[in-house]
């Protein structure tokens, strides 16, 4: 087996300089010196070029530092940052290489031996790899090894080289020193103590004469590093979902401009779901502010897609209709549940194509005038004239001509009725009736009324009925 | 002739010998009708009716709503009430090829049965509009006829007769003891026609009064060839 780490020794610090340089930077002024100082420790874990420049160096206090420069900015280390900026590099690498394994916080295990007939061998897939690692702009430090420990120990001495022949990589070994070993400061004292300076006296030992001399921390390692004993690693796994943001370089308060960052996370949201043939039918945007709280802007469609320009259209509706109270400093899109990409089939010799599909008119109606106003018909079978007819969503709406009733009404009913009735106050003509509508006493709103087709004095077509308590109501019109 | 060339730009000129478009009608399911409308009705454009709420607008239009909706969808934009599925239901109409879009602001509205004309895959649009002006229906017409489909533009007396606006078909209905009493305005490749009586006793028995009963004057339908 072959391993392949990659350790970004100055991820968080990185990650912060990209994100200045997006932003105004002054030509003229010189860069500004910046550590990372671990709080626990007081000492400087990750520094920028400026830094170095100047002679500062990792390990240093804080004191020191300063001493060596009047004017450097200090800045907390967090690793749970980079521990987030890793999965996102472990998420961007999925795409190109099978089993990786998180190292947190700075360094990714990547198995390599069983990409290569994929690749056709180390070359040309370190070359995707670098690619797409010289992308990110992280500095990173590489090695192989035959073992997980091994390339990480070898990559952390900064070998940054890709070396496939275990006696190379054995020979790059035994040059370490033993304070270049990832065990603590006693024992280490211990072996130097007995004389052992180099990794190279630890490697000859057999394993038996290293159980008995040394404590058992030492044994673990050398024997895992060699391949003796097992080294456990948990493979990533991609969420099963998509979710990208964007910190915006400016502050933006127009929703027209905000579809051009927007359209970038929606071309990721593309790339990821065409990799795996999926498309979504929902997608949600964030939109965050500065102070106040972000708002979700929700965009669906009744069939699954995965194209940019399809959810692009449909979320420029959306955001004509969107209010921003302040100016948005960052967006996220996300789209949580994914489907298979299936296709529908349509008829090859059809008297007309439709332009856009049913489904895609219904997500674009919903997304311009909102859900609440798109509606497809039910009828119920209830005597409660309220209750006969429900507005569902329109996702029911179907090409498939199932539902049709053939039963032949002998009842008039009116074509539009209203919400609630309303008393009648003018004069009428009845011309059929009475019917009457009872609902049943178990039933929560009882009825008793008996309806009757009437004409009023201007010609209307009325639906009238009249209670138990001689009122009378008009409950719809013929039309 | 220039102001003349200006007017048949803007398609405001109607030929009265044009009939091209005759073709393929779709009978209305009233004799007296069919005759005035050259066979039926029209397979698409706008059809605008100058209405009262409620004394059969929909009713007329329901044999052409059966025959179009196996072409698309039959969408309601801005009823003035609620539909009554059953209704819909008792008369042929397939509840699953029904939309039903409550939007009574003018700008959305349009803008809703715009999309649903052009679309393709909706067969006829009711929309209920009293406001229009003559841009706004001409982009209906262009988008039902990009779309093959047709607009049935019920508006109030009182505010369709200001001005004109381009349609396929135009006509003014008053309730009738018989039925409705219609009178066609204007048509495309066809003549505008005097009051007639639309006689709804055999399709709608319980809504229209018998025709022959105590009347001195047969209601007899109006020739429409003048």
């Amino acid at each position: 087996m072959l391993w392949l780490y990659i350790d970004f020794y100055a991820l968080q610090l990185d990650a912060l300089l990209l994100t200045q340089d997006a932003k105004v930077r002054h030509e003229d002024s010189e860069p500004d010196v910046l550590v990372l100082v671990n709080a626990k420790t007081n000492r400087v874990v990750q520094l920028n070029d400026a830094a170095l420049k100047h002679g500062l160096k990792t390990g240093m206090g804080i004191a020191t530092a300063v001493s060596l420069h009047h004017d450097v900015q200090v800045m907390e280390y967090q690793p749970e940052r980079e521990r987030d900026k890793l999965k996102q590099i472990a998420q961007l690498l999925y795409d190109y290489t099978a089993d990786i394994a998180l190292a947190p916080p700075q360094g990714l295990h990547l198995r390599i031996d069983n990409m290569f007939r994929l690749y056709g061998g180390l070359e040309n897939y370190w070359q995707s790899i670098s690619n797409t690692l010289s992308s990110l702009g992280y500095r990173f430090r590489y090695a192989t090894g035959t073992t997980p420990p091994m390339s990480k120990l070898l990559a952390q001495q900064g070998l940054n080289q890709l070396l496939d022949q275990p006696k190379q990589l054995k020979q790059a070994l035994a040059q370490l020193h033993i304070e270049q070993l990832e065990i603590d400061q006693k024992t280490v004292e211990t072996l130097n103590r007995v004389g052992i300076k180099k990794l190279q006296q630890l490697i000859q030992l057999p394993m038996k004469e290293l159980a008995r001399r040394f404590d058992i921390q030492v044994l673990n390692y050398i024997g895992k590093m060699l391949g003796e004993l097992k080294h456990g690693l948990q493979f990533y796994t991609p969420p099963p979902y998509f979710s990208a943001d964007l910190e915006l370089m400016f502050e933006i308060s127009n929703t027209q401009v905000l579809q051009h960052p927007l359209k970038k996370l929606l071309a990721q949201l593309e790339t990821f779901l065409q990799m795996r043939n999926l498309v979504t039918q929902q997608i949600n945007v964030h939109l965050f502010y500065r102070h106040q709280e972000s708002i979700t802007v929700s965009l669906s469609r009744a069939s699954g897609e995965y194209k940019q320009e399809k959810w692009l259209a449909l979320l420029q509706l959306k955001l004509e209709s969107v209010k921003l109270t302040e100016p948005v400093v960052s967006v996220q899109l996300q789209a949580k549940v994914l489907q298979p990409m299936t296709t529908g089939s349509q008829s090859l010799f059809g008297q007309k194509q439709p332009n856009i599909s049913q489904e895609e008119l219904i997500s674009m109606l919903q997304a311009k005038v909102g859900e609440q106003k798109v509606f497809s018909l039910l009828a119920n079978d209830q005597h409660n004239p309220a209750w006969v007819t429900a507005y569902q969503s329109a996702e029911h709406v179907s090409s498939n001509s199932s539902n049709l009733l053939s039963k032949e009404h002998i009842k008039p009913r009116p074509s539009l009725q209203l919400a609630e009735p309303i008393l009648l106050k003018d004069k009428v003509t009845l011309l059929q009736g009475p019917e009457r509508l009872q609902t049943a006493w178990w039933q929560q709103a009882m009825i008793q009324r008996d309806y009757y087709v009437a004409r009023s004095h201007d010609g209307k077509l009325c639906w009238i009925f009249k209670t138990p308590q001689k009122q009378w109501f008009i409950q719809g019109y013929f039309a | 002739m220039l102001e003349l060339d200006k007017y048949q730009h803007q398609g405001l000129i109607w030929y009265g010998n044009r009939n091209d478009k005759l073709e393929g009608r779709i009978p209305c399911g009233y004799s007296e009708l069919d005759k005035v409308l050259s066979g039926g009705w029209p397979k698409q454009g706008l059809f605008e009716f100058k209405t009262p709420v409620g004394i059969g607008e929909i009713r007329l239009v329901l044999p052409y709503l059966q025959h179009k909706q196996s072409l698309g969808l039959l969408v309601f934009i801005g009823s003035p009430t609620l539909l009554n599925a059953e209704f819909l239901l008792a008369n042929g109409i397939d509840l699953n090829r029904v939309l039903v879009l409550p939007i009574y602001e003018p700008e959305q509205a349009l803008w809703a049965a715009e999309q649903c004309l052009k679309s393709g895959c909706c067969s006829t649009v009711m929309l209920w509009l009293n406001q229009l002006s003559v841009k706004q229906a001409r982009r209906l017409l262009l988008a039902s006829e990009q779309g093959e489909s047709t607009v049935c533009l019920y508006r109030a007396v009182q505010a369709a007769s200001q001005f004109s606006i381009p349609s396929t078909l135009s006509m003014s209905l008053k309730a009738s003891d018989l039925g409705l009493s219609l009178k066609v305005d204007k048509q495309r490749g066809g003549q505008a026609s005097d009051d007639l009586v639309i006689n709804m006793w055999q399709q709608w028995p319980d809504l229209s009064t018998k025709p022959v009963c105590h009347r001195n004057v047969l209601p007899f339908p109006k020739s429409a060839n003048h």
